[in-house]
């Protein structure tokens, strides 16, 4: 089969591809990409847990990342004790404690502004000033960078996000563009990692910095670390609120159901995640003997994608799978990942979801999509990226 | 006096003070945050799968298999209070 995951055509609506190679089986060869393709959830869970035999050496992942990047790391004990130094601050508790009553100003102040265009009647659109700056004002806030640097890392990572659509090429200019940002993004932030190792503060560098971990790691690892935590924690999340506001326009039963109540706003999210995620294609590559996969026999160095968007509509998992139903018994689904690489941010994400969506709902409840949406040329991390809406 | 820790589950529960602990499978994404936390209650199956060993763990590992339910990622860990 031939896929082109840089077409405009499979951003904008990946499902009817997607059953395509369904039909075709649980893991199916890609020629134009030369890799396999793997649709069925129980494999996706199976690969992501097989850590050291499917790895994201020689992928995206690891061109965009970095080989000491955390996502990367195969040895299970350095991995742990890298995410150890990060996981309390990424935990539920600590989040809505310190975090929440800054998401929720964040949402007032960036909507502000909008909702009284919105009122005097123009159209606007709200992905670029409202959903793609929220998660980065928030992430930029944990790592401890001052207000006048927001802007550049909105810049740099959004450069660092069109490498996934540069196709491996290293004359398109998308790549060469995500080459100068990281290396602006990585300049700055080892400024900020000698920085804070004089003058340690509570944020994540600080704790990543003056952590036990880092006593074996060298500045640049370090770097690479929070430079994918900067970058993971608002490219995806942004495409999430993005998306939610489409879904919740083209379905307004479910919008009035959570208008009215709002305590099922979570759930409606969460569903959102499983039918329409935004990392649709999670790289990996086969490292070490061969081994058989859904019939299919894996060599040494084979690429392969995750379809996350296909696995979290397999039938053999989720009743009516294609259904948008916010009322199913959610079983877990890949939108976050699974295992040893499991989003480390998704508490997060869902609490900057649940307070920006309930806050946009309250204060804009009768808006209306009001032109064309668009999702670009972005499969691999994919969500609308121009929104322009009304109030109806 | 030392005893097994289902005896001390059964003796907590009798006294109305012990905590009973599941995990949804269906909802688990085998982070294993509940392991690392307290390996003594939670244990991994070879698909990642989480599970209470200690279905009626003892009363001294009450605040880690809270601190566990905190920190999973995926709100998989039930507690009820016995």
């Amino acid at each position: 089969m031939n896929v082109d995951f840089f077409s405009r055509e499979i951003a904008n609506d990946p499902y009817p591809i997607l059953e395509e190679i369904r039909a075709r089986g649980p893991i199916v060869w890609n020629d134009l990409m030369k890799s396999w393709m793997v649709t069925s959830d129980a494999l996706c869970r199976k690969i992501m847990l097989g850590f050291s035999k499917f790895t994201l050496e020689n992928t995206i992942g690891e061109q965009m990342f970095g080989l000491d990047a955390i996502i990367c790391i195969k040895d299970k004990p350095r991995h742990d004790k890298l995410r150890a130094v990060w996981a309390v601050a990424f935990q539920r508790s600590t989040l809505e404690r310190r975090l929440g009553p800054m998401i929720l100003a964040c949402a007032e102040r960036l909507l502000a502004p909008l909702e009284e265009r919105l009122r005097a009647g123009e159209v606007v659109e709200v992905f670029r000033k409202f959903c793609r700056d929220l998660p980065a004002y928030v992430i930029a806030e944990m790592l401890g960078m001052p207000a006048d640097m927001r802007k550049s890392i909105v810049e740099w990572s959004d450069a660092m996000a069109e490498e996934a659509s540069a196709a491996g090429d290293p004359l398109a200019h998308q790549y060469i563009a995500s080459q100068n940002a990281k290396a602006a993004f990585a300049q700055y932030l080892e400024e900020q990692i000698r920085d804070r190792r004089g003058r340690p503060g509570d944020d994540l560098i600080s704790q990543l910095v003056i952590s036990e971990a880092a006593k074996t790691m060298t500045d640049g690892e370090i770097m690479q670390n929070c430079r994918q935590l900067l970058f993971a924690g608002n490219e995806t999340t942004a495409r999430w609120l993005s998306n939610s506001i489409v879904v919740l326009a083209r379905h307004p039963d479910v919008r009035r159901h959570v208008i009215e109540d709002p305590s099922r706003l979570p759930a409606v999210l969460e569903e959102i995640m499983r039918w329409d995620p935004n990392v649709q294609a999670d790289p990996r590559m086969t490292k070490g003997e061969s081994i058989e996969l859904g019939g299919v026999e894996l060599h040494d160095g084979q690429h392969i994608y995750l379809m996350i968007g296909a696995a979290n509509r397999d039938p053999a998992r989720h009743e009516r799978p294609a259904e948008f139903d916010i009322h199913r018994q959610q079983k877990g689904h890949l939108g976050f990942g699974f295992g040893l690489h499991n989003c480390l941010g998704q508490s997060l994400a869902r609490l900057e979801a649940a307070i920006t969506i309930g806050h946009f709902l309250k204060k804009c409840p009768t808006y209306e999509l009001a032109g064309e949406i668009d999702y670009a040329a972005s499969f691999l991390v994919r969500g609308p990226q121009t929104v322009p809406i009304a109030l109806g | 006096m030392d005893i097994d820790n289902r005896e001390t589950g059964q003796i907590q529960q009798k006294l109305g003070r012990g905590i009973r602990v599941r995990v949804d499978h269906g909802k688990c994404i085998a982070s294993g945050r509940c392991v690392s936390t307290v390996p003594e209650v939670f244990s991994q199956n070879e698909e990642g799968l989480a599970s209470a060993v200690e279905v009626h763990p003892k009363q001294c590992y009450r605040d880690l298999v809270y601190a566990a339910a905190d920190a999973c990622p995926a709100s998989a860990i039930m507690i009820d209070e016995d």
